[in-house]
């Protein structure tokens, strides 16, 4: 295999008293195997890639256990009240516009406006209860950046809400 | 003690930006502050202890005089890593 790299190209290469058997292989074109496979039940297409850092990147049709499956481009959970951040995935800050009007602000924008937003909000008061949406308006108000959400009372009167959790599916 | 960012909108409320653990530890509070302020509005960074919460924010008001701390810069992007954050 000119130009190629072999891990323990011989099997059981002894080295320092330690006996390696070949386990993978990268060739001259930039191909690396494995014998044995990722894990046990487990495998990458080609439309995926595992790089250095724990990071997994995966390209579309994606599935699991056969079925089609989409992950979350971001996520957060934040207190509406003060903006306290419990947890954020992709999301770089919150932006506390006024009462009850908030912007996710995404760490890596996506490329265009047009994903699925989905999330709950937690009313502090034990009464009624509280409703997240959208900005009023005819037109898209998020961002490829930005994710915009407010939340309302029952009269449709913005309120803080206790807890907000928000997150984004393209 | 817990930095946040806040710039005056177009409307004049005061706008507060609060930063993910996660950013501010891999990115810096000016970082995501020249990101997520929206581009040539000045900001400040305060302690927000600061912020006056037992009020609604429609009655907040704000100097722009006293937002020196940076400008919202065009990109919604961070700066790509350098060799030196690496």
């Amino acid at each position: 295999m000119a130009g190629g790299f072999q891990f323990g190209n011989v099997p059981n290469v002894n080295a320092g008293g330690q006996t390696f058997d070949e386990k993978g292989a990268l060739d001259a074109n930039g191909n690396f195997s494995i014998d044995g496979g990722i894990s046990a039940g487990g495998s990458i297409s080609s439309s995926g890639s595992i790089s250095g850092g724990g990071s997994l990147s995966v390209g579309t049709g994606a599935t699991v256990a056969g079925r089609p499956a989409f992950f979350a481009r971001a996520s957060v959970t934040f207190d509406g009240t003060n903006g306290s951040i419990l947890k954020g995935n992709n999301v770089s800050s919150i932006t506390l516009y006024g009462t009850g009007d908030y912007g996710v602000n995404l760490s890596v924008a996506q490329a265009d406006a047009n994903y699925t937003i989905a999330g709950i909000a937690q009313r502090a008061a034990t009464n009624n209860g509280i409703f997240l949406s959208a900005p009023f308006g005819s037109s898209n108000s998020h961002s490829s950046s930005v994710v915009r959400v407010v939340t309302v009372n029952n009269s449709a009167v913005l309120e803080n809400a206790k807890y907000v959790h928000v997150a984004i599916f393209a | 003690m817990d930095l946040v960012i806040i710039y005056k909108q177009d409307n004049g409320i005061p706008a507060v930006v609060i930063p993910t653990p996660e950013a501010l530890s891999a990115r810096g509070i000016q970082e995501i502050a020249e990101k997520d302020v929206p581009a040539g509005k000045p900001f400040g960074i305060i302690s927000k202890a600061d912020l006056p919460l037992d009020t609604p924010q429609e009655f907040w008001e704000v100097d722009e005089a006293d937002l020196t701390d940076g400008v919202g810069s065009e990109s919604n992007e961070f700066p790509a890593a350098t060799e030196e954050d690496q």
